[in-house]
């Protein structure tokens, strides 16, 4: 962040510091990605106890209700600390999502428990043949007394293999058009009929899994909205969630891997060293304005360009590790992280992870799509 | 566009039967890491392969630097784990030694009884205390490492028993990179002065025109795989092949594969003339940055499949980014020319 830091803004950047200093165990810094559940929760606990898990959330549901520059003063703090990343479907997805269309009986069971770390969820919303074009979902609810009765296949959960809850979106209702049958429910995962298999990712972890419903059971007070109105609800979030996406976390862990490979070559950085490493800094700097200015404008009642944060966010992510990658020579495709002057480097991790970043969420290209239409105004041509 | 010759296709097939499955076999290698399977070794040194370019009189085919590149383009999609293309580069340099033992070194790498790799030198910056980069290190038996400069210039032949105290790190293809020094004297010594030094740098260049062929094959691998899922994966009701983003890329994909193949067949070209050190240094860094660049947007466009690596499109990722961090990155190999006299 480059502007000037009031003096309130300067002291909780010192406390967040300080904190993360004395409470970040050491084997928890400098993770290439994120920890498996039973090492990541702990971490998740603490922050969580220190009332920090949650910047985004307003008070009223147990959140920070940050302003704009503490959030990012807390992302930078935790990138330069090397903070292990944690499971965010559950404070970026399903909790807002709660909040404003979830029955009190849904917020009272289910937002303590996200907060304090006591579940993991997933989410949904994927299957082989819906993805981009995600209305087109096939997995079924039947509507039997109270009870819906789920069978289906979702795919690419993240994280679904060490879920407890999945939010899923499942068709209940074939007569009526596409986007009008569909219902948004909350499902156990340790109901009967559901079973999961890991899937192994280019960055050769167990990062999703596939997720298939066998007339699975799951009671009617699940449902979040209205019956085969689920659809609504995802649309009318999606804005939010795309912000989170646009934050600048990622980017800022891309470049503290950048800082830390130029600390590391000292001299030998060279002179076109020293112009990748200006550029990474330069595209961080401005992602992280635009996501300030956003995020104001959002506060304000603005309406934001969601889909062009993330482009720039993502884009910008994969930029500074494309650096990365260059800075790390013969080094650059060494599958694991090493010890090199002091500090800790992953060369080839984060960078091949990054790959996602421009496929979940919506694509990037779908977002592009996305702002010809809504921002630019252009045409509809043959976009769908 | 050059095309390959009747010869080179049928070398080019032959080879690529022989290295059959090689997604297969680097899968079954990662379980057994870094232990290694030589079995296929044999067959190919048995085929006559290692000896493609080295000369007649040495007991070698007597190829060019085309039928190279046409060989390595061909068979870089297979994803042999087989350090072939580094052990094609290398063997000619054994024949320039003019020395009994860099004869006796050649004896045993086309027989395949040895495998012989080269090392990089001063390529690992981030590691300031070590003078050599090893790639495939766990493949190798002997290893040939340059030093010093012009008169003083030194190749020795070192075991690879004789490494195994520095680290053997895995890399993201499922292969290995061995860092180390040498010890003042330490090797057999293959050749000395200019000429020997003159000779270690076009293996250098065939290393990385090599490598470069292999990238582009890999790019064309990737490409095919891609255009064929455009045309069959549906969304909103048509193949995403019938979107004009992904079309546009698809096309831009197509002339950068176009560019970076006939640098490679012009770079194959230069070879033996004065512009061959400039010529591979551009290959290299054209061809790392190319596939690159062109591996990504083949995963970007094919989703969430493409981020899985149960399909075929994360090996052949993971494969480009190795050899492009190798012998020379981009920005490496740019620097090069960069500093290198106006030679045009
Ligand atoms: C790491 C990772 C984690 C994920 N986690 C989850 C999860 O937890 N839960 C979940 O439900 N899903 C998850 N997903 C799935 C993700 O949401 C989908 O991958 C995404 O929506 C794209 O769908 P697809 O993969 O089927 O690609 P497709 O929709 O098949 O798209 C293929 C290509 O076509 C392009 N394309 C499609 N339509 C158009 C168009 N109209 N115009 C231009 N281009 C187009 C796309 O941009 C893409 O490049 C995850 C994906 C990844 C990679």
């Amino acid at each position: 962040m480059l502007r000037i830091e009031s003096e309130a803004e300067q002291a909780f950047r010192r406390e967040v510091r300080d904190w993360y200093a004395a409470e970040l165990p050491e084997e928890l810094r400098d993770l290439t990605f994120r920890p498996e559940p039973a090492r990541a929760l702990g971490w998740y606990r603490r922050l969580s106890q220190r009332g920090w898990i949650a910047p985004h959330w307003p008070k009223t549901f147990g959140g920070m209700g940050a302003s704009p520059v503490e959030q990012v003063i807390l992302m930078e703090e935790a990138a330069r600390i090397g903070a292990p990343e944690l499971p965010t479907q559950g404070l970026n997805q399903i909790g807002p999502i709660l909040q404003r269309f979830g029955t009190p009986e849904q917020q009272a069971r289910h937002l303590p428990a996200i907060l304090n770390g006591d579940v993991i969820w997933c989410q949904g919303y994927s299957e082989p043949g819906a993805g981009s074009d995600l209305a087109s979902l096939r997995t079924r609810g039947r509507v039997e007394d109270d009870e819906i009765v789920v069978t289906g296949h979702k795919i690419w959960t993240t994280w679904g293999h060490h879920a407890d809850w999945i939010y899923a979106l499942v068709r209940t209702n074939e007569t009526l058009p596409r986007r009008q049958g569909i219902t948004f429910l909350l499902i156990d995962l340790t109901s009967p009929g559901i079973t999961r298999r890991p899937i192994r990712t280019l960055a050769d972890e167990n990062e999703f899994c596939e997720v298939f419903f066998d007339e699975v059971r799951v009671p009617r007070a699940n449902v979040v909205g209205p019956l085969d109105g689920g659809w609504s609800i995802v649309t009318a979030l999606l804005d939010e969630e795309r912000i989170q996406l646009g934050a600048p976390s990622h980017a800022l862990r891309a470049l503290e891997r950048v800082r830390r490979m130029a600390r590391a070559l000292g001299p030998a950085l060279g002179e076109a060293g020293h112009l990748m490493v200006a550029e990474a800094e330069m595209e961080v700097a401005a992602l992280t304005a635009a996501f300030l200015q956003i995020l104001t404008g959002v506060a304000s009642g603005k309406a934001g360009d969601p889909s062009g944060l993330k482009i720039l966010s993502t884009e910008t992510t994969q930029r500074v590790l494309d650096i990365a990658q260059e800075l790390a020579g013969s080094a650059a495709s060494l599958k694991l992280p090493e010890q090199v002057a002091g500090a800790v480097i992953d060369f080839s991790e984060l960078f091949l992870q990054s790959r996602r970043l421009s496929i979940y969420g919506g694509t990037n290209e779908i977002q592009r799509g996305l702002i010809a239409d809504r921002v630019l105004k252009l045409p509809k041509g043959k976009r769908p | 566009m050059i095309e390959p010759t009747p010869e080179q296709v049928l070398m080019r097939d032959s080879l690529v039967q022989l290295l059959g499955d090689g997604v297969a076999r680097t899968r079954s290698a990662g379980e057994a890491w870094p232990r290694i399977d030589r079995a296929p070794w044999a067959d190919i040194a048995g085929a006559g392969w290692p000896g493609l370019l080295v000369p007649e009189a040495s007991g070698g085919w007597g190829g060019t630097a085309l039928d190279m590149v046409m060989l390595l383009e061909g068979a870089a999609a297979t994803l042999a784990p087989e350090p072939l293309p580094a052990v094609l580069a290398i063997a000619p340099l054994l024949a320039a030694c003019e020395s009994a033992a860099a004869a006796a070194l050649l004896g045993q790498l086309v027989s395949g009884e040895a495998i012989v790799l080269m090392a990089e030198s001063g390529a690992f910056p981030l590691s300031h205390e070590a003078g050599f980069v090893l790639f495939d290190a766990h493949w190798a038996d002997e290893v040939i490492c340059a030093e010093g400069e012009g008169d003083a210039f030194r190749l020795v032949a070192v075991p690879a028993a004789d490494l195994a105290d520095a680290p053997l790190r895995r890399t993201i293809d499922g292969s290995g990179q061995r860092v180390f020094s040498l010890p003042a004297g330490a090797g057999l010594e293959l050749a000395r002065g200019c000429r020997a030094e003159a000779a270690y740098h076009s293996a250098v260049n065939r290393l990385r025109l090599g490598a470069a062929a292999s990238l582009m094959g890999l790019v064309r691998g990737a490409l095919a795989l891609t255009i064929d899922y455009l045309g069959v994966r549906t969304q909103f009701g048509q193949p995403i092949g019938s979107f004009q983003a992904l079309q546009h890329r698809a096309a831009s994909l197509h002339v950068a594969h176009t560019a970076g193949w006939a640098l490679v067949c012009e770079a194959a070209l230069s070879v033996g003339g004065e512009k061959e050190g400039i010529a591979c240094a551009m290959v290299k860094a054209k061809a790392s940055s190319t596939a690159r660049d062109v591996l990504k947007d083949c995963v970007q466009m094919h989703g969430a499949i493409g981020f899985s690596d149960e399909y075929a499109l994360a090996p052949l990722f993971r494969r480009a980014v190795t050899l492009a961090s190798a012998f020379g990155t981009s920005q490496v190999c740019l620097g090069e020319i960069g500093s290198l006299p106006r030679c045009a």
